[in-house]
């Protein structure tokens, strides 16, 4: 017992000397008080103010716990693999069960922290109207589900993979198919209702979309709601992530028998290296595209194999929503630009976090950088090699233009016609641009910005940021006039920001390469 | 000969912390120069002012005559910096490594064909070029290293703690590489703590300590000890008993001193009085027999000692 109060001890300890983790309590707790002010605001127009209020906080709530919740997680046991200290703690006598829990609960008592602070801005919420105890008391435990099922799949994650960035990429990946693969099953299986397997399969994808925090978090936020505060997805929760835990806790001895040299190929990599001892390749004359486009785009194989995954995927997820349908080639092509784009900035997303990361943690930077090339030459190479990840998905979008020419022109001709379309279409693309900039230059410069980290909380910034000065805006009166000329100084705003953070990636990559 | 770096004041600072303070040295070309300091003492804050990868706050810096702030892909056609870490892409085999440089420096194909041949065989590792990097060994990771820092044919080569976690076997095989490099008229400057091999392969040497430098000049001259009385090891076959007193008789000697867990003696003259050769001629002449004589110098380790200040930089 002793032990674990001495692991625990010293994770509260780090927590506590860490500015960051004060930095995210006062950036949520700022955040909660933002929101009630402008709920203030607003009181007079909205019917519900208290429910509106508390059902923002909780939402932000439930996605802060997704993202850095994962990430929180992920580290606590392959922060010990990555700095080779496991095999010390395991050498001093800490069991499996005891370095388990030793982790998991300062982690727990962290994220109860990071809620407990907004706990008095939401019982504000009563007062405003609207909103009940009861739903105050079952959403908390709606997210102490959600908490405790995506910390044990964290927690599973970092026990079996042997970093950080593949922890965080593994459990990001079982937490988009476990929000997502309902919708996607209800999608393909739409039209099989009646059939043995059509109803098993959509059964299975109703019981996890119950599952699922997220609608549990609606339900709890309907006017008038009186159910009890315990809930399917509750207990379900509960259930699976002891499961879970209890799954890490059997199989850490089996993953932690050897400790991993620095740099280990991962399965990806090892795919990679035996297609790579097939093809007997050379290096072409841009030799930082052709590295980049093997390393980081997977080479032409893996390529390939992406694009008939996603071609397929799509072809079935069209056939399963629109199996007779006449106009079957227009449902295809318009799925596929559709998938192709959301894809796309997925994928760019992801590449832009791993693309100068990689070399920074293999310490291969400086050697390229000492190239006799100029610093803008080497950061762009990698950029054009990098995005050749997009290349199974621009063939998709390719081919949904010959699908659905028509329809394509017709999108373009109202985006040129119309300057206030333009321009908030304009914004829409600037935004992800912006966000792919936060991404890298957050890769970049934390210690704790793994890729799905990074991703996904500069698309959350970027979110949260646009919801304050949508806000503001609206406070300001500005309600009353034209779309344009905000679209257009959002442009300009998030342009002159792009820049900035554009020189600064620059200017830090140059320095990294001393570091 | 132009020197081929030229080191002048050279001072830098990370934010309250100086890590050089007023660095002078030159390396002569063709020379194989060797660079010491306990750690912290800012050797390798000078390596990445050379290779260019950190700019001079203050002092000068040049490479082949050209200032590092001004020139530097000139000077860095020229170099080959080895870092004191793996800096490996271990996904790559040995011969796609070396060929992704050899592109990256902008030569041809058919060159290409040619330098990775010439460099595999160089560091001998033309037996393990489609391997992976990742299952090298250690030793074999560190020839890969080098391998890639000679693709562009530098003449000066940057190697900051080369032999630091090599085995012994890995160690001397290194040293040998080095040691043809040397012959093939590059210019070499070695960081290393590893005193003993130093001493023995280095041209010239420079130390530094808490960023200043201590010393800087041949080898010899850091190991010969400057004293009035000139001393020499030597070793007789006599009992270790009888030395002494065999040696007190003859002319000149001022004091014997045994050394310390050898067989052989520390012996001071009076320059007024004999020198070596007067020296050998009346031990041979009093019927002993000399089986080692030789000049005594101090190991590179005591001149470390000697110059470097004791406890750990603040």
């Amino acid at each position: 017992m002793n032990k674990f109060f001495a692991l625990v001890r010293r994770a509260l300890q780090t927590e506590t000397r860490l500015a960051r983790s004060h930095l995210a309590r006062c950036f949520l707790g700022g955040f909660v008080l933002w929101t009630l002010i402008t709920t203030q605001f607003q009181m007079f127009f909205r019917g519900a103010p208290g429910l509106d209020l508390f059902r923002s906080v909780t939402y932000y709530n439930f996605f802060f716990i997704t993202i850095l919740g994962t990430a929180f997680f992920a580290t606590s046991i392959t922060e010990e693999k990555e700095e080779r200290t496991l095999g010390l703690l395991k050498m001093a006598g800490v069991g499996a069960p005891t370095l388990i829990l030793g982790k998991w609960t300062p982690r727990m008592i962290g994220a109860f922290f990071l809620l407990s602070i907004q706990i008095p801005f939401t019982v504000l919420a009563i007062t405003l109207g609207g909103v009940l105890w009861n739903q105050i008391g079952a959403a908390y435990l709606s997210l102490f589900g959600h908490l405790f099922l995506v910390g044990n799949i964290g927690l599973l994650c970092s026990v079996v993979m042997s970093t950080t960035t593949g922890a965080c990429g593994v459990a990001t990946l079982i937490l988009v198919v476990y929000h997502f693969l309902p919708m996607v099953l209800q999608g393909i299986f739409r039209n099989s209702q009646g059939t043995i397997l059509g109803d098993i399969v959509l059964s299975f994808s109703g019981k996890l979309g119950e599952m699922n925090g997220f609608g549990s978090i609606g339900r709890t936020m309907t006017t008038g709601f009186s159910s009890s505060w315990w809930s399917f997805q509750l207990l379900s929760n509960l259930i699976l992530g002891t499961v879970i835990l209890l799954i890490a806790g059997g199989v850490f001895d089996l993953c932690t028998r050897n400790e991993k040299e620095e740099g280990t190929l991962n399965v990806f990599d090892r795919i990679r290296k035996r297609s790579a001892a097939l093809s007997n390749r050379r290096v072409w004359q841009s030799a930082i595209l052709w590295k980049d486009f093997h390393f980081v785009g997977g080479g032409a194989w893996f390529l390939g194999l992406k694009l008939f995954l996603y071609l397929t995927s799509i072809f079935l997820f069209t056939l399963g929503l629109a199996p007779s349908s006449n106009r079957f080639y227009e449902h295809l092509g318009g799925a596929l630009f559709g998938w192709s784009a959301f894809f796309i900035v997925l994928e760019i997303g992801i590449m832009s976090a791993r693309l100068y990361r990689s070399e920074l943690s293999q310490k291969t930077w400086s050697s390229l950088v000492l190239l006799p090339r100029s610093s803008t030459e080497i950061i762009y190479s990698k950029l054009l090699g990098g995005l050749s990840v997009t290349l199974p998905l621009l063939c998709c979008m390719f081919l949904s233009l010959i699908l659905i020419p028509d329809e394509f022109a017709d999108f373009l001709g109202e985006v040129f016609s119309d300057s206030s379309f333009f321009l908030g279409f304009s914004y829409f693309i600037s935004q992800i641009v912006l966000a792919f900039h936060i991404s890298t230059y957050l890769s970049i410069t934390q210690k704790w910005a793994h890729w799905p980290i990074a991703v996904f909380l500069s698309g959350f910034i970027l979110f949260m940021a646009n919801m304050m000065i949508g806000g503001c805006l609206f406070w300001g009166g500005s309600s009353g006039i034209s779309e344009e000329p905000v679209f257009f100084m959002g442009c300009l705003l998030s342009g002159a920001l792009i820049l900035f953070i554009h020189l600064r990636t620059r200017t830090r990559l140059i320095a990294l390469a001393a570091e | 000969m132009e020197n081929v770096i030229e080191i002048k004041n050279v001072s830098h600072l990370f934010k309250q912390h100086r890590a050089l303070d007023g660095i002078t040295f030159d390396v002569a070309p063709q020379t194989l120069h060797g660079f010491v300091g306990p750690n912290g003492a800012g050797k390798t804050t000078t390596l990445k002012l050379i290779c260019t990868l950190l700019k001079p706050q203050m002092g000068q810096t040049k490479v082949f005559g050209h200032d590092v702030r001004d020139n530097v892909k000139a000077i860095r056609r020229r170099i080959g910096y080895m870092p004191d870490h793996f800096s490996m892409y271990r996904q790559m085999t040995v011969f796609e490594y070396l060929d992704f440089f050899g592109a990256a420096y902008g030569f041809t194909l058919k060159e290409r064909n040619r330098i990775v041949g010439d460099v595999l065989a160089l560091t001998d590792m033309d037996g393990r070029k489609d391997d992976f990097i990742q299952g090298l060994s250690r030793g074999m990771q560190q020839r890969v290293s080098l391998a890639r820092v000679l693709v562009n044919d530098p003449d000066l080569l940057l190697l900051d703690e080369p032999a630091s976690g090599l085995d012994p076997r890995a160690r001397i095989e290194l040293m040998e590489i080095l040691r043809e490099l040397r012959r093939m008229g590059k210019t070499i400057f070695i960081s290393s703590h590893i005193l003993s091999e130093l001493a023995e392969l280095c041209d010239s040497v420079t130390i530094i300590d808490r960023g200043k430098t201590k010393y800087s000049g041949p080898m010899e001259g850091l190991l010969d000890e400057q004293t009035e009385t000139p001393t020499y090891r030597l070793r007789i076959d006599l009992p270790a008993d009888e030395v002494d007193v065999a040696l007190t008789q003859i002319r000149g000697v001022v004091s014997v001193e045994p050394m310390e867990g050898r067989s052989d003696v520390r012996v001071k003259l009076d320059p007024g009085v004999t020198d070596s050769n007067q020296f050998l001629a009346d031990i041979i002449s009093a019927g002993l027999t000399v089986i080692n004589f030789g000049r005594d110098q101090r190991h590179l380790n005591e001149a470390f000692m000697d110059l470097t200040e004791q406890g750990v930089r603040n």
